[in-house]
């Protein structure tokens, strides 16, 4: 008789009601949820622990490129598959790291993006969904909200699958992300095993996923959102300064696909890699690790054109989101002067804010 | 999860049975479990063993 009663720690000492007094006395775990997911999508669609690694690994390649990320060794499928089990089917690097860890948007009108120092990232559609809260109540183990609200977003976005180059999902692990390709419409129902097989996802790929190292190599302080936001502004922005030197819109238009140009176009892994290939954004991030307080200023653009950082100096608005950081190192900066110096920190700013602003305005028209 | 004959699903450990040889789809049947002083809960083994 093996008897157990609580594996998990999800319900430890606390007082459950609702649906959660039939689940809490059986023990099951937060793990132990996505891996009846996981279980579950194999058993009807003949998913395997291999193809739920391709996205472990993926993901830590582009954790590689980031220097802030907890994990940046390259891994294999084989490293997945021969780590502990923690929840059968789900391998200890099938699953997210945990860390510390906060970050910041700052969501503004069209109208007034046009006057801030960074360019402005458009969000072009959004809509959210709830189905259930204990693992019990899930109707169907395979569909997550997801199939619900993606769709509407596109719709209200105008697009569709297809026209995306690059996509941040949440990865708490790796069934997470299958269940959402296939809900958000990359690939159909129960075919997410095999899209991943076949790499797209992968670096060089044509839909890179989780740029940053997402939650199963970069970071996961819980509530991974915010993350998922801040990664795909910095892509936007690293694009836009990549495109800058090859202008090309970020999302194809439908005619022109139409007019078959999308094989020919580059995707924005391709125009991104271009910029990595020039090491700007490489450089900038590096540096932004080793030399925190002259990055502080590139990053607020307080010294205009000009970081001392060698070979950005073509990346004129910087790629980065923080302006709580921006905001941070203007106000220092006027800290202890004298009213000479102030003054002409008074106009430099304005100079700078207004050549942001003709940049903001020219980003601003690309998306419409 | 276990899913009963007449179609309501609830959360339940399944014992007596090694756990390589659970699989989805099995029959099982129900049998209580004190889990604390006079509070009974439904766990589940394998049908065929009666």
């Amino acid at each position: 008789m093996g008897r157990t009663l609580g594996t998990g720690g999800m319900f430890r000492g606390k007082t459950v009601a609702g649906p959660s007094q039939f689940e809490a006395p059986y023990g099951n775990s937060l793990v132990g949820a996505y891996a009846m997911v996981a279980r579950r999508h194999m058993h009807e669609f003949g998913t395997t622990s291999e193809q739920l690694a391709e996205i472990a690994v993926g993901v830590r390649e582009y954790a590689g490129l980031n220097p802030h990320a907890l994990y940046r060794d390259p891994i294999t499928v084989s490293d997945v598959i021969g780590s502990r089990l923690v929840a059968d089917p789900l391998h200890k690097l099938d699953c997210c790291v945990i860390s510390d860890g906060g970050g910041a948007v700052i969501m503004t009108t069209a109208e007034r993006a046009r006057d801030l120092r960074q360019p402005g990232v458009a969000v072009l559609g959004a809509a959210g969904g709830m189905t259930h809260w204990n693992i019990s109540q899930m109707g169907d183990y395979t569909t997550s909200a997801a199939a619900v609200c993606a769709p509407e977003a596109f719709a209200r976005a105008g697009l569709r699958p297809s026209d995306v180059d690059t996509i941040q999902f949440y990865d708490s692990f790796t069934i997470t992300v299958l269940v959402l390709l296939e809900d958000a419409g990359f690939c159909k129902k129960g075919e997410g095993g095999a899209f991943v097989a076949e790499g797209h996802l992968r670096r060089g790929g044509r839909l890179p996923l989780n740029t940053d190292g997402g939650g199963l190599s970069s970071c996961h302080p819980g509530m991974r959102g915010i993350f998922l936001l801040i990664e795909s502004v910095r892509d936007s922005c690293a694009v836009r300064a990549a495109s800058r030197r090859c202008p090309m819109p970020r999302l194809r238009s439908r005619s022109a696909r139409a007019a078959g140009s999308r094989a020919s176009a580059p995707s924005c892994w391709e125009r991104r890699s271009a910029s990595h290939g020039r090491g700007a954004w490489r450089r900038v991030e590096e540096a932004a690790a080793r030399a925190r307080p002259r990055v502080r200023a590139v990053l607020g653009g307080r010294r205009g054109r000009s970081p001392a950082l060698p070979g950005v100096s073509r990346v004129r608005t910087p790629p980065v989101l923080p302006a709580a950081a921006v905001h941070r190192v203007r106000r220092r900066s006027r800290v202890g002067r004298g009213v000479g110096t102030r003054h002409r920190a008074h106009l430099h700013r304005r100079a700078t804010v207004r050549r942001a602003a003709v940049q903001g305005r020219a980003a601003l028209r690309r998306w419409r | 999860m276990i899913e009963l004959d007449e179609g309501v699903r609830m959360m339940g450990n399944v014992t007596d049975c090694d756990v390589d040889r659970v699989f989805v789809g099995m029959p099982v049947e129900a049998y209580a479990v004190e889990a604390a002083d006079k509070v009974g809960v439904p766990y589940w083994r394998p049908a065929a063993q009666r």
